[in-house]
Formats: structure tokens, C-alpha cells, sequence
């Protein structure tokens, strides 16, 4: 069956928007321990959250020149990592964000059944 | 790896200098782990070919450099830019208009000073000065926006938070045309290049055919800019804070009175003053003509400070009790 291409644009599109906003909730939730670009990403994808690189790394910056993160370089095999984790602002703030999703879910749960 | 080096070296093309050495050493770093991971995972040598498909996958250098770029950077941001492209539309007419007589005079007056046909010369020059017309324009049109953008950007992150008690009434004195203030800076603007930059093209005229220069203001006047310039440079200031109040306020009706006074006084010195355009005496009465008028603005601004209500004759005239 031949899918309507303005359905697949929209639907992209659409699911691009919630998602965006989803990541950085997702970010936080697993930079409350220390890890490097890749790791996160394998972490998240282990969630199964898959989010392609040339997305997630600029998203770090943000966050951290947002204050939501912290960051260290350190020398590992003879390699330089730039490690992430949350600041006390980004810890905060993802006890708040974390509430408001749960509260969503839930309003969406009920609208969906 | 080359590619490697070549794909973060691009990215770092596009991004500022301060950024550049800490993400290119972020991205060479991420970019060897997803690379040996994926050998590791594919049973494939790191090798060139894989770092293709490494780099593929992570994107375009300039689209991954501006995701490392602060979002939202505009010159003029989507909420101003319907008014801007109205602008550029109004500005384009006008000069379509303007340029059109022009060369239609230039075409005519060199055909009928010429019998061999029309000057070409003349007409080249004339189609030379539209099209330079039209990029100065633009350019002054675009600044003005631009400016505005800013100010409101900055407005938007200083300003209070916003309260329904900040409603205007439908019916505001105060309330301000943002097109009419655009138009209004945009004219000072192009009057200040003028005067400043190209005052040998105030007064100039076709002459038996030709684009000639009347020398229309006389080199007394240049004496004058001083104090015309600060008159500009506060009428635009004002201007802009206007535009950043989104509406008239008391403190600034009182420096547009204050403005107006000023202005009168240069009037009255251009008025009072040694011989300063072609045609002096001519100009000095139309200059009283003016003078006349901006003291009545003034008079009517002053009406407006200290009652609060717009000056509506008409309304006493009909023996109607001022509006509340």
C-alpha cells in the first residue's frame, strides 16, 4: 500500500515536535551519572530512545551553557572525553520537568483511551 | 582519519572562534567511539569507508554547526518580517515610481536637446543612479528593521511580565502605527545620508537634457549640520524608544514637545541666517511656512501633555464636552 506523502511529512513533522521537547527530560534524567557523548547515546538507545549524534552532542552544549550541566575533560586510552553530568540546576529542574510529564502522560492516558 | 579531520574542520568552518577548538575536539573524539563501534559491532575494519558512513549518518557540516549555534538568530525575526516584506514592497513602488519619471525625463529632456536621439550617456547615468537608489533604499530599510528587532528582543527579555491592566483602550491616543514609525525612521535616515553624504544632490535638476547639480544648498549651510544631525540622531533615538514602549508616554510626548522646540530654533536660525540655497529668499519663506506649522505641533503636543486628551477642535466647535 502506498503511503499519502502528506501524512508521512506531517506525521514526521509533528512527531519531531513532541520529541524535541521530550529530549532534554530524557538527557537529564540519565546525566544524573556521569557519561560521554557516545555512552548517552548508547544509553538512551538502550531505552529505546534512539537519537542520531549530529542531534544529541549540540544538545549538550545548550544544556550546559544553559547551566543544566556540567562538563569535565579527561584522558581515557589515550583519547580526550568531555564528560556530562547534571549541575544542581539540572537536578532541580528534572524533578520538575519529570512531575509535569507524569502529570501529562497521565492527562494523554485518559484522552487516548 | 581524513575524513574525520576534514568532516570536524568543516563543521568548525562554520562555527565562532570560541567554540571552535573545544567542539572540534569534542566531535573528533565522539566520532572515533562511534567509529570503533561500529567495527566492532560490524566485524568491519575502521577504515575509511566506515568513517563515510560515520559522517553520513551524523549530517551535514554546516546543518550540524548550527545546531551548535544559539537558536532563533535573526536579522529580522518572523514576527516583524510580514511588515518587513510590506516595507520593501512600499519602498520598491515608491522608488519604481520615482525612478520611472526619472528616466522617462532624462529620455525625453536628452531627446529634445539632442536631435541625433536620446544621450545615451544621460541615460545610462540615470538607470546607474536608480539602481544604487534602490540598494541604498533597501539597505536603509532593512537597517531600520534590523535595529528594531533588536530593541524589541531586548524589550521582550528587560521588560515587565505582561498584565491585562496593561490593555490600551480601543479607543488610544497613545497607541502608536509601527509602519508609520518604520516610515518615519526610515525618511530620517535617508535624509541624514543625504544631507551628510551627497549634499551637492539636494536640488538636482535636468538641465537642457543632462542630470545637473544646482549647487542648491551654498557652502553656509554646512555650518548648520551640526545642529540638524543632533536633531535627527534624537528624532530617530526617540523613535526607537517609542517603538520599544510599543506606545506613546507622557515622558515621551515631553521629548517630543522639547524636540519640537528645538527644531523650531534651527528653523528660525536657517530663517535668520546669511544666504544658505539657491533661491533664498524663496526658500526662507517656505522655511516660515514650516516653522509655523511645527510651532502649531508643538501648541497642540502641548495641549495633549498637560490634558491627557487629543486635540480635537471639532468637538468644541460642536460645544461637545471633551471626550473622558
Amino acid at each position: 500500500m502506498v503511503e499519502n506523502p502528506q501524512r508521512v511529512s506531517l506525521r514526521e513533522n509533528l512527531g519531531l515536535e513532541f520529541r524535541r521537547g521530550a529530549l532534554v527530560l530524557a538527557v537529564l534524567s540519565q546525566l544524573r551519572q556521569e557519561q560521554y557523548g557516545y555512552s548517552l547515546k548508547k544509553a538512551l538507545a538502550e531505552r529505546g530512545l534512539e537519537i542520531d549524534e549530529g542531534t544529541l552532542y549540540p544538545l549538550l552544549r545548550r544544556l550546559e551553557a544553559q547551566g543544566l550541566l556540567r562538563s569535565r575533560w579527561s584522558l581515557e586510552d589515550g583519547r580526550p572525553r568531555r564528560y556530562y553530568r547534571t549541575s544542581a540546576l539540572g537536578e532541580a529542574l528534572h524533578g520538575d520537568l519529570a512531575a509535569d510529564w507524569q502529570s501529562l502522560a497521565r492527562a494523554m492516558d485518559r484522552l487516548l483511551r | 582519519m581524513e575524513v574525520i579531520d576534514r568532516y570536524v574542520h568543516e563543521i568548525g568552518e562554520h562555527l565562532p572562534w570560541n567554540l571552535r577548538a573545544d567542539v572540534e575536539a569534542e566531535l573528533r573524539s565522539l566520532l572515533m567511539d562511534s567509529m570503533e563501534e561500529r567495527a566492532r559491532a560490524t566485524q568491519q575494519p575502521a577504515d575509511a569507508r566506515l568513517a563515510e558512513a560515520v559522517v553520513r549518518e551524523f549530517g551535514a557540516p554546516e546543518e550540524v554547526a548550527k545546531r551548535y549555534l544559539p537558536q532563533d538568530q535573526y536579522l529580522i525575526g518572523p514576527r516583524l518580517f510580514p511588515a518587513y516584506k510590506l516595507a520593501v514592497k512600499i519602498a520598491l513602488i515608491v522608488i519604481a515610481a520615482v525612478s520611472g519619471a526619472l528616466v522617462l525625463s532624462a529620455t525625453i529632456t536628452s531627446a529634445l536637446g539632442h536631435r541625433a536621439g536620446p544621450d545615451l550617456l544621460v541615460l545610462a547615468r540615470t538607470i546607474w543612479g536608480v539602481i544604487w537608489g534602490i540598494f541604498i533604499n533597501l539597505a536603509l530599510v532593512t537597517l531600520v528593521f534590523a535595529i528594531i528587532e533588536r530593541v524589541r528582543a531586548r524589550r521582550e527579555v528587560m521588560g515587565p511580565a505582561w498584565s491585562p491592566a496593561m490593555l490600551p483602550p480601543v479607543k488610544d491616543p497613545d497607541r502608536i502605527s509601527q509602519a508609520g514609525m518604520v516610515i518615519e525612521m526610515y525618511l530620517i535616515l535617508a535624509f541624514a545620508v543625504l544631507f551628510n553624504f551627497y549634499p551637492e544632490w539636494v536640488g538636482v535638476a535636468f538641465v537642457d537634457g543632462r542630470l545637473r547639480l544646482t549647487g542648491f544648498l551654498l557652502p553656509a549651510f554646512a555650518t548648520y549640520m551640526p545642529l540638524v544631525n543632533v536633531f535627527w540622531g534624537l528624532d530617530f533615538a526617540l523613535h526607537l524608544i517609542v517603538l520599544s514602549q510599543g506606545r506613546w508616554r507622557r515622558e515621551t510626548r515631553a521629548a517630543e514637545f522639547a524636540l519640537g522646540l528645538y527644531g523650531a530654533v534651527i528653523l528660525y536660525l536657517l530663517i535668520i541666517g546669511p544666504p544658505l540655497f539657491q533661491l533664498d529668499f524663496l526658500i526662507k519663506a517656505v522655511l516660515k511656512g514650516v516653522l509655523a506649522l511645527v510651532l502649531l505641533g508643538s501648541a497642540v503636543r502641548l495641549y495633549h501633555l498637560l490634558t491627557r486628551r487629543p486635540f480635537e477642535p471639532w468637538r468644541f466647535a460642536e460645544g461637545a464636552a471633551p471626550r473622558q
